[in-house]
C-alpha cells in the first residue's frame, strides 16, 4: 500500500509524458517543414541537428520511454508484492536512463542549440518528477523488504 | 536487503550505461547531419514543389584543418555586397545581412518591430550595415514580390517598397490578413510611393513574359526534377529573377564561412535568417538578441583596431 501514491503519480506523469512526446513526434514526423522561423523556440530546437537520433526523431524516444513507464507502473499497481521489487527496479532504470538523456537535450537547448522548446523542458520536467517518484517508490519497497 | 541494495546498483550501472549509449549515438548522429550536404535534402518533397527557387546545395563540411582555417578568417571576409539594397554605411564595423521571403509572417514581424529599433540605435548612428538578400521561401507570389522589390531598388527605392509591401501583405501583422499580391497590386503600391511608374510597370511586366514563357514550356516537360532545373534556368532570362537567384546563391557562400560550431544551425535555414559579421542567427528574435550580438561584435571590432 506504501508505494501506492508514487506509482499513481508515475502513471499520472507517464500519461502526460505520453501527450507532450505524442505531440512533438507528430509535429516532427507529419509537420516537417520549417521553413519560416519563430523567434527561439521548438522550430529552431527541431531544426537542430539533434533534434533526430539516426532515423529516430529524439520525441518518438521519450514517447516509446513514456509508454513503457505507463506499462511497467499500471503493473505494478496491480502485481502480487513478489513482483514488485523487479517492477520498481525497472521503472527506476528506465526513469534514469530517462533523466539522464533529458538533462542532455536540456544541456544542448542551453549551449548548442541556444534555444528552448517549452514542450521539450515540460517533457524534462515530467521526467524528473518521474524518477524523484522511482526513487521515492524504490525507499519504500526497501523498507516493506525490511518489516517483518 | 542486499540483494536489492545490489540489484539497485546493477540498475543504476546499466541505466548510466544506457544512458550513455543514448547520448553518444545522439551526439554521433549530429555529427553525421553536419558531415552531410544539408538544404535541399532537408526539405520535403512538398516544401521543393512549392519552392522556385530551393536554397543552393551548401558544400560538405571541409577536412578540419581547413575548416579551422576558414573559421579564424570568418569574420575578415567582406559580407556586404555594396549592389544589395542596403541601410547604413557602407565601411560600417557590424554587416547585419537578412535573407528574407515577403509572404513569411515573421519576417514581417521583424520587418515592424526589430528593425526600427536596430535603425535607430546602430543603422542611423553608422555602427551598422543592414543588407537584404531574397531567399523564396513561398514559391510564385514570393518571386514575384521580390522581383518587384529588384524593380524598385533600380530606382532606389527598395526599403520603402520594402516596408509598403510587407504592410499590404500581412496588415497588421494577424496571419489571417496575409493576402497575394498581384502584379496590378505592386505596381499600385509604386505608384503610391511615388516612383517611375513606366520604369517599374516595364521590369515587372518583362518577368511576368518570361514567366508565362517558361510556365508554358514548364507545363509540357514532363515536371520532373530535370524539368523544375529547366523552369529555374529558363526564369534567369529575367535580369530581375538573376539577382534574386544570385542572392540565394551567396547564402550556401555564407554558410561555408561560418564558424564551425555555427553549421550546425544552419542546416534547415528558413527565413528570416541573417548573417552579423559571419556569424548566423535564425528566426525572428526579439531585439535584445541582436542587440547582444551586435554589441559583442562592436566591441571585437574595437580592439581589433
Amino acid at each position: 500500500v506504501k508505494n501506492t501514491l508514487p506509482t499513481t503519480l508515475i502513471v499520472a506523469l507517464s500519461a502526460v509524458g505520453i501527450g507532450v512526446s505524442s505531440y512533438l513526434t507528430y509535429s516532427y514526423v507529419i509537420d516537417v517543414q520549417v521553413v519560416c522561423f519563430e523567434s527561439a523556440g521548438c522550430d529552431l530546437v527541431k531544426a537542430s541537428p539533434y533534434a533526430w537520433v539516426g532515423s529516430f526523431p529524439v520525441p518518438l524516444l521519450g514517447l516509446l520511454a513514456y509508454v513503457a513507464l505507463l506499462a511497467l507502473s499500471v503493473t505494478n499497481l496491480w502485481s502480487a508484492p513478489a513482483s514488485k521489487a523487479g517492477l520498481t527496479l525497472a521503472i527506476f532504470g528506465l526513469a534514469l536512463v530517462g533523466v539522464l538523456f533529458s538533462a542532455y537535450l536540456t544541456y544542448l537547448e542551453a549551449f548548442e542549440i541556444r534555444a528552448f522548446c517549452y514542450w521539450c523542458v515540460t517533457s524534462a520536467a515530467v521526467m524528473g518528477l518521474i524518477f524523484v517518484c522511482s526513487v521515492l517508490l524504490l525507499r519504500s519497497v526497501e523498507q516493506n523488504s525490511h518489516d517483518p | 536487503m542486499n540483494t536489492l541494495k545490489q540489484r539497485t546498483a546493477l540498475a543504476i550501472l546499466f541505466a548510466v550505461a544506457a544512458a550513455g549509449v543514448l547520448i553518444f549515438t545522439s551526439y554521433f548522429s549530429a555529427r553525421t547531419h553536419l558531415a552531410s550536404p544539408p538544404a535541399q535534402a532537408n526539405l520535403p518533397a512538398t516544401a521543393q514543389a512549392d519552392t522556385v527557387a530551393s536554397i543552393p546545395d551548401a558544400a560538405p563540411a571541409a577536412p578540419e584543418p581547413e575548416s579551422q582555417t576558414k573559421t579564424a578568417v570568418a569574420t575578415e571576409v567582406p559580407l556586404a555586397i555594396p549592389t544589395q539594397p542596403a541601410k547604413g554605411n557602407l565601411n560600417a564595423p557590424v554587416t547585419i545581412v537578412e535573407f528574407a521571403d515577403f509572404y513569411c509572417p515573421y519576417c514581417a514581424r521583424h520587418v515592424r518591430e526589430t528593425i526600427p529599433l536596430i535603425e535607430t540605435d546602430y543603422i542611423d548612428t553608422g555602427l551598422v550595415r543592414y543588407e537584404f538578400r531574397n531567399l523564396i521561401i513561398h514559391g510564385q507570389p514570393a518571386l514575384l514580390a521580390a522581383v518587384a522589390g529588384e524593380c524598385a531598388h533600380q530606382q532606389g527605392a527598395f526599403w520603402g517598397f520594402h516596408d509598403a509591401v510587407f504592410e499590404r501583405i500581412f496588415g497588421d501583422g494577424n496571419r489571417s490578413d496575409s493576402r497575394h499580391l498581384e502584379a496590378d497590386d505592386l505596381k499600385q503600391i509604386a505608384t503610391q510611393l511615388g516612383l517611375n511608374c513606366a520604369a517599374f510597370d516595364a521590369c515587372l511586366d518583362t518577368y511576368e513574359q518570361t514567366y508565362n514563357k517558361c510556365h508554358d514550356s514548364y507545363q509540357t516537360c514532363g515536371q520532373d526534377t530535370a524539368c523544375a532545373e529547366q523552369f529555374q534556368g529558363c526564369l534567369e532570362n529575367d535580369p530581375m529573377v538573376a539577382k534574386v537567384f544570385e542572392d540565394q546563391a551567396s547564402l550556401s557562400t555564407l554558410i561555408e564561412q561560418l564558424p564551425e560550431a555555427e553549421k550546425a544551425q544552419a542546416q534547415r535555414i528558413g527565413t528570416p535568417a541573417f548573417f552579423i559579421n559571419g556569424h548566423i542567427l535564425i528566426g525572428a528574435h526579439p531585439y535584445a538578441v541582436f542587440k547582444e550580438m551586435i554589441d559583442t561584435q562592436l566591441a571585437k571590432a574595437r580592439t581589433q583596431r
